[in-house]
């Protein structure tokens, strides 16, 4: 469902990403590791179209689409999720007006129906007791005054609720004690299935445990300098990262 | 000065007998001096100039009236309305409990004798010729203890191509609390000038809430002055929304004139296009143990312009002064402009006064988020601009008026 070809992107004249290749088929997960300032966060946010980042090179296709042709609503439209590293706090917002209106605009998108309040409610009841969150926080303007655990699960729970056919979600483990880093493991695995697939970056392999990769990749320096399956992780878990490093020097 | 010539807004008045001395005055000093120019500090960055030269005649009984009543009129649910056309209304207006109405003619001499009380020496001329050309006086009367369970709604509306200077006088005897809500309007893309006048007289321990909505005509002339005089332990509130008129501003001159009187003075100004949107606020802390809160915020988009000048005047004996003034500005075009400026004077030595102003605008990392998530560019910025505000206005006591104008937001930046 995404294959990216060779990709290069800069922010500011400054390359960052110098040539990542990535195939990711319906119903993987996907885990991208690497230590801090390799490029991990940039592709996550190229992926989304943040405007700050320009791909300079290389394509990427998703669902038969060129992606880098489309603007970052129109991503979503398409299926494409960004769990943010640091979610936004929107004062003023309500978490469910928010939400309800981005999976009508998503659903006007695919020319779909806009899901009515009946409905929409119940899925926000089901969805809530997947991550355990408080029926307060839906009233509650988005991230707004939330802690570092619940921005995390307000990620998670607007994941369930928009079910993309993509998942990409970055760092989504930092900032969370061993509870939190359940209930949004959790969350992510009621998630996947055979149609979905999911990319995470993570800088530690911790989160691995609770969610299983399919596919292992290391990025140093902009570059895919390593792939492999689950037991990649705990290697890197074992050795860190200055091994690898040497041996790609 | 020759000010027919350079006012031609003044030719009104020239012909004009006066009954009182105080319109004798009011007019001789027009007369002399004239209307503001951009030349006054005060009017700087509000350029009237279409305005003055504007020789409309003042509306009367006979001026031709077109009901157009706009979408928004009918969310002001569980309000007893008042119609204020083209400065007259009917003095039969029924209204709840607690709540006379009167005009100069039926009024008891000692409300009378309030006309102007609450009147300081802060006038703009514009009070002057709403002092020379207003019709009819309305007078609402709030009795003491009276606890007024209905929204009042003064109801302005002004048709095309005339002047019109409506005059209102509220007093709410002691301990009483009312919600009077103020609305403007006018046929679309018609031109007129409406010059409102209005006191408040807010005796002890009273509370009021008075909320203006101004959505009149983009090319109209709204000029509002406000004089609140507040005696002790009483609460004024104001809420002031401008969306219409191609200059729109209020000059609001609060007084707290006894110990423990809270005054709040919040707003919005939305001006689009070639609007301009004025505020000036001048709070006088005359007497200690009073607070004052001021927070105004703006989102202006194409060629708006807005202008605030907060003054607060804290007088030698008003000790354990606590007020506090902020202005943000959200510039959503290149072409928007906000001219902002806190005026404080000080001549006591123990209060507690702070102002702020921001001017920014919309937050690239939000937009991006609510655009990752599926909305479109535009609705991502009417949400992100309809929550900016919402702060302005999130203790409004009239809570239908409130939908109402979050509605009237959201319409507004959605286009």
């Amino acid at each position: 469902m995404l294959s990216i070809r060779n990709l290069k992107a800069a922010i500011e004249d400054k390359e960052i990403l110098k040539g990542i290749s990535l195939e990711v088929k319906p119903g993987e997960v996907h885990a991208i590791m690497g230590p801090n300032g390799s490029g991990k966060s940039t592709l996550a946010q190229v992926l989304a179209g943040h405007p700050f980042y320009e791909a300079t090179e290389g394509d990427i296709e998703f669902q038969g689409k060129d992606l880098l042709d489309l603007d970052p609503n129109e991503r979503a439209g398409e299926g494409l999720f960004l769990g943010f590293q640091y979610p936004v706090e929107i004062p003023g917002v309500s978490n469910t007006y928010f939400l309800r209106n981005a999976l009508n605009a998503i659903l006007e998108y695919r020319e779909e129906e806009p899901m009515d309040a009946l409905t929409f409610k119940k899925l926000l009841k089901e969805k809530m007791e997947v991550v355990g969150m408080k029926d307060e926080l839906l009233k509650r303007p988005v991230n707004t005054g939330f802690s570092g655990g619940e921005k995390k699960r307000n990620e998670i729970f607007q994941l369930l609720v928009l079910n993309p056919k993509l998942a990409i979600l970055d760092e989504t483990d930092s900032g969370l004690d061993i509870d939190a880093l359940k209930v949004v493991s959790d969350g992510v695995n009621n998630f996947r299935n055979e149609e979905n697939g999911v990319v995470l970056v993570t800088h530690y392999q911790r989160l691995l445990n609770y969610i299983q990769p399919d596919f292992v990749h290391v990025l140093m320096e902009g570059k895919i300098v390593r792939s492999g399956g689950k037991e990649l992780a705990l290697e890197l878990e074992e050795r860190g990262y200055d091994w690898l490093r040497e041996e790609v020097n | 000065m020759n000010t027919t010539t350079t006012f031609p807004l003044l030719n009104a008045i020239n012909e004009l007998e006066t009954h009182f001395d105080f319109q004798a005055i009011a007019k001789a000093k027009l007369q002399e001096t004239g209307l503001p120019t951009v030349r006054d500090e005060a009017w700087r960055f509000t350029d009237i100039r279409a305005l003055n030269q504007l020789d409309l005649p003042v509306a009367s009984t006979d001026t031709e009236f077109e009901d157009t009543d706009k979408w928004w009129s009918k969310g002001i649910v569980n309000a007893v309305t008042v119609p204020y056309v083209n400065g007259d209304f009917d003095i039969n207006a029924e209204l709840p409990e607690g709540v006379k109405l009167y005009t100069c003619n039926t009024a008891p001499e000692e409300l009378k004798s309030q006309i102007g009380s609450a009147l300081t020496d802060d006038k703009t001329p514009f009070v002057d010729l709403n002092h020379v050309l207003a019709k009819k006086v309305m007078i609402l009367h709030v009795s003491k203890n009276a606890d007024v369970s209905r929204v009042i709604h003064i109801k302005g509306i002004t048709s095309a191509d005339v002047q019109v200077h409506p005059r209102i006088l509220v007093i709410a005897e002691s301990f009483s609390r009312v919600q009077i809500v103020e609305t403007w309007q006018g046929p679309a893309a018609s031109r007129y000038f409406v010059n409102p006048l209005s006191e408040f007289v807010v005796n002890a321990g009273a509370i009021v809430s008075h909320t203006k909505l101004q959505d009149d005509s983009k090319t109209a002339f709204h000029i509002a002055s406000i004089f609140v005089k507040q005696y002790g332990d009483s609460q004024y509130i104001n809420h002031a929304v401008q969306f219409g008129a191609h200059v729109g501003r209020n000059d609001i001159v609060a007084e707290l004139a006894a110990s423990n009187s809270v005054c709040t003075l919040n707003g919005l100004y939305l001006p689009t296009a070639k609007q301009i949107h004025d505020t000036h606020s001048l709070v006088h802390h005359a007497m200690p143990h009073c607070e004052s809160h001021e927070l105004y915020k703006g989102a202006l988009s194409e060629k708006g312009q807005g202008v605030f000048n907060g003054a607060i005047y804290v007088h030698k004996d008003a000790q354990k002064t606590n007020a506090y003034q902020t202005n943000r500005a959200l510039l959503l075009s290149d072409n928007a402009k906000v001219n902002t400026k806190p005026q404080l004077e000080i001549y006591a030595d123990d209060v507690r006064c702070s102002h702020g102003a921001t001017i920014g605008q919309l937050d690239k990392q939000a937009m991006f988020y609510l655009q990752s998530r599926g909305l479109d560019p535009e609705v991502a910025k009417a949400m992100l601009t309809v929550a900016f505000t919402a702060e302005a206005i999130a203790d409004m006591p009239e809570v239908e008026l409130r939908d109402v104008i979050d509605d009237m937001l959201i319409e507004h930046f959605s286009n």
